[in-house]
């Protein structure tokens, strides 16, 4: 009998948990170990910040799910990895906490970290709907109190008042710019809708070298005869939308009703806002680790962000020396074979996008991204890996890289059945690979984009299929990541 | 629902690639739209199972962790 141990019940936790139950044998255990008692599908939170879904249509309780499914479910925060045991015992084991501040210790044979992100408020003053004076999606709580704020906004505008909005990333060194980016058209798209949208200023703000890099370098399309960058596209849309933009910013400081920020060339500007919708950079969940004399072993199994080590190369390298090589595809961590991370709790080996810094040595640059689909098929791979290393395989069984993975993505446009649209997107693969595609990284006949209402209608049916899924209806397993 | 251009920098504006009037009607032209709905869902199965052919499996701990399921 073996006991698999999952931390977080995210989109790679849930996932991982799923699978893994349903390919271990009876007498094995799955335990899923997550703060939160809800499954939030996070992609349509976005919904929910701008009024058009409650909270409770993007979440679902966790219990009897697991309860169903025969997985046991500990409601409470992963603090500590123990991954000899201890003086008493020799079997690894974490350590959470409980609401009530009691603290439990949970064995494991084999460990999953999907513990996703630590949303960093903290690294810029003022970030953050939690004492801050900027408002968040990440989190359904957040977006139900964006979208309250919207509502007071387009009632003062409805008086006739003139309002400004700010959109963007709250730091130089975030990811999820896709998020930030479907939220602004989203809000533009509303405005239109409640009919104020002459009264609005919609500023986007990014840490991106170009429009629609989003992290992953930006990609070319091929259209109308020429290969073309996103940022063509991302311009387009912002210009036909009437939203302005300052590109290559690292926010400093987030007053009650402006932004301090500067840029890579070294200007110093602030952009004053009613209403600031701005993503906080992100970092591991700072779990700690502690070999079995009790000595704090952290070093050995994270990296400085936080996020843990994997079978990634690490070795810095400039950007010309990035290869698709670098990139991991087993997810077992170096120092013990019987933990894994999924999802965005593992440790990318460097950025997609080339870093920059502003001559006051500021970085300003994106963090790679792991969006929904790779998070899955990560944890998919990773839980078959466990469940045959179970079994006896010595060894993970299978591989993800997201250097050899493509990934489908649609961004939300505006939400309507008949007016709205949304941006579709596939790329291949998801890190650039120019050994094998020279020119520019990526596979051209397989990337692809464009924008209209069959977007916006696929959107809506994954929303409701991935929900769905994560419910582990009956046929769940036959739904793709 | 018309967008307005409320984009205040001119110079910005001068720079950019503007869809065409017909492109916009197509984004919410139903008939090309349910054509498109089925042309990017292929799409968009095809980059999954390229994607996992990309990533190929040491096959035998796999099967036989299928069969005996
Ligand atoms: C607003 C928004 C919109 C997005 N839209 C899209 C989209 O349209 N398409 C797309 O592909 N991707 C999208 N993404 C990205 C996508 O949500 C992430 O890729 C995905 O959620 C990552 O999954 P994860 O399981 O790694 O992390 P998460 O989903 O964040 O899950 C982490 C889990 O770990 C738990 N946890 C945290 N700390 C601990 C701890 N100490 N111990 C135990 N458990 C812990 C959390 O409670 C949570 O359950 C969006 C992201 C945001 C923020």
């Amino acid at each position: 009998m073996s006991r698999v141990v999952v931390l977080g019940a995210g989109i790679a936790g849930h996932t991982a948990a799923a699978f893994a139950r349903s390919w271990l044998r009876r007498g094995d255990d799955v335990t899923v170990v997550s703060p939160r008692p809800d499954y939030n599908w996070v992609p349509s939170n976005i919904w929910v910040g701008v009024g058009l879904m409650k909270p409770s249509q993007v979440t679902f309780p966790l219990a009897p799910v697991y309860e169903r499914a025969g997985i046991e479910f500990v409601q409470a925060t992963a603090r500590s990895v123990h991954p000899e045991g201890d003086l008493q015992t020799r079997a690894p084991y974490i350590v959470a906490e409980l609401d009530d501040g009691t603290k439990r210790s949970v064995p494991y044979d084999f460990l999953i970290n999907a513990t996703g992100p630590a949303l960093r408020f903290d690294m810029t003053a003022g970030l953050g709907p939690e004492g801050g004076h900027s408002l968040s999606v990440c989190l359904p709580g957040h977006a139900a109190q964006a979208a309250a704020a919207l509502d007071e906004q387009v009632q003062r505008m409805r008086k006739g008042e003139h309002r400004r909005f700010l959109v963007g990333v709250g730091h130089g060194t975030c990811t999820c710019e896709g998020a930030a980016f479907e939220y602004i058209v989203n809000l533009e798209f509303e405005l239109r809708r409640r009919g104020v949208r002459d009264r609005a200023q919609i500023t986007w703000i990014t840490n991106e070298y170009e429009l629609g890099d989003f992290g992953m370098g930006g990609m070319h399309l091929r259209r109308s005869g020429y290969v073309t960058p996103s940022s063509i596209f991302n311009a387009s849309l912002f210009a036909e939308r009437g939203i302005d933009w300052i590109t290559r910013a690292h926010v400093n400081e987030v007053a009650h009703d402006r932004v301090h920020y500067e840029t890579l060339s070294g200007e110093e500007g602030e952009q004053p806002f009613d209403f600031a919708m701005l993503l906080p950079p992100f970092s591991g969940v700072g779990l700690k680790a502690f070999d079995r004399e009790g000595a704090e072993i952290t070093d050995k199994l994270f990296m400085p962000n936080q996020f843990m080590r994997v079978d990634a190369d690490y070795t810095p390298r400039p950007p010309e020396q990035w290869r698709a090589g670098d990139w991991p595809s087993t997810y077992q961590s170096p120092a013990y074979g019987n933990m894994f991370a999924v999802g965005i709790a593992f440790a990318p080996p460097h950025a997609i996008s080339t870093p920059h810094r502003s001559p006051k040595g500021t970085l300003i640059a994106p963090a790679p991204p792991r969006t929904g689909m790779p998070s899955a098929m990560i944890a998919k791979a990773v839980a078959r890996s466990v469940a045959d290393m179970v079994r006896g395989a010595e060894a993970p069984t299978q591989r993800a890289s997201m250097a050899a993975m493509g990934a489908a993505c649609i961004a939300s446009a505006g939400a309507n059945p008949f007016t709205g649209t949304a941006a579709s997107m596939t790329v291949f693969p998801i890190v650039p690979d120019f050994e094998r595609y020279p020119e520019h990284g990526r596979d051209r006949s397989r990337t692809f984009g464009e924008i209209g209402l069959a977007g916006h209608w696929i959107k809506i049916l994954l929303h409701h299929v991935f929900l769905y899924k994560a419910r582990l209806r009956p046929g769940w397993r036959w739904i793709p990541e | 629902m018309r967008a307005e251009r409320r984009c205040t920098d001119h110079e910005k504006l001068a720079y950019v690639t503007t869809p065409t009037r017909l492109t916009v009607f197509m984004r919410t032209f139903l008939p090309w739209q349910l054509w498109r709905f089925a042309v990017i869902n292929l799409k968009m199965i095809e980059i999954i199972a390229r994607s996992h052919r990309s990533n190929p499996v040491r096959r035998q701990a796999s099967d036989e962790t299928l069969r005996s399921t």
